[in-house]
């Protein structure tokens, strides 16, 4: 059994589809919103938020981004003992309540034990919701 | 009340120092990683990582987190993250604090009700070092437009 993967076993080019995907709930954004200070009434009143654009409540950013990378860490990231930077984060498509993320990532480069992923969040109809840049160390 | 800024109250130069601070405990670390799915030892297993490293997502969502009330309260979108650079590792029982500098605020082209601004927010730990710098843009409704 193993979790992640070595510098040594990743090389740029490969692709991974992460399995499993997880729903997020209402529970989930309200818990992640309020355990990181974040009291934005868009995440956490739904009678605010129905009079907002989307009509509803938007899961949390960090939430999905927090998400992605999690899921990227049995294929990718599960051996770092660091992680340097993300960059180029963006929100491309509003998540809601009930929404299930899937998550695939791509090795770009490895280069003195950094390894730079880029990572992708798609929902259930297979649209990209989120996609971000991370570079870590990985022994 | 007061949550957040409309687009005509930030200038660019001006820094909020976000309050209050938080600590992070043993139960926030590991419901956080196991939450989101990250499953890295280097979190979750004392023995195998005695040093009891903050999972980085946690770091990040919390830097955001506290300066939503003094920045992006009252946000339309946020658009995204340029970077986020983690600059000292930071460990169970640390304390998180932030600021935040307006870099720019600029006009929407397309929408005249909102503009896009552009912060950098810095962390620090309870000894004042710093382990996280981010810039983000988010869209600000302006208070006098609708």
């Amino acid at each position: 059994m193993s979790y992640g993967r070595s510098y040594e076993e990743l090389e740029p080019g490969q692709q991974f589809d992460h399995w499993p995907g997880r729903t997020i709930t209402e529970f989930d954004d309200t818990l992640f919103s309020l355990m990181s200070m974040n009291q934005h009434p868009l995440h956490i009143d739904a009678h605010y938020a129905a009079g907002t654009q989307h009509g509803q409540r938007l899961v949390e950013g960090p939430l999905v981004i927090a998400l992605v990378i999690g899921m990227s860490q049995a294929d990718v990231g599960g051996r770092t003992t660091a992680t340097l930077e993300y960059r180029d984060i963006r929100h491309l498509k509003p998540v809601f309540h009930g929404d299930t993320i899937y998550a695939r990532s791509t090795i770009i480069a490895k280069e003195n034990g950094v390894v730079t992923v880029t990572s992708e969040g798609l929902n259930q109809r297979g649209e990209t919701v989120l996609s971000l840049e991370r570079k870590i160390i990985v022994p | 009340m007061n949550y957040g800024r409309y687009f005509e109250e930030f200038h660019p130069g001006d820094v909020y120092k976000h309050w209050p601070g938080r600590t992070i405990t043993e139960h926030d670390n590991a419901w956080f990683a196991l939450l989101s799915m990250n499953q890295n030892p280097l979190f979750l297993d004392h023995h195998h990582a005695p040093e009891r490293h903050v999972v980085d997502t946690l770091i990040f969502s919390l830097t955001v987190g506290q300066s939503v009330g003094d920045t992006s309260g009252k946000t339309i979108a946020n658009l995204g993250y340029e970077s986020v650079v983690f600059e000292k590792p930071l460990f169970v029982g640390d304390s998180l604090y932030s600021e935040s500098e307006v870099l720019e605020a600029r006009e929407s082209g397309s929408k005249p009700d909102r503009g896009i601004v552009y912060i950098e927010t810095r962390a620090f730990n309870q000894r004042g070092e710093r382990v996280l710098v981010l810039r983000r843009r988010f869209l600000a409704p302006k208070q006098f437009s609708r």
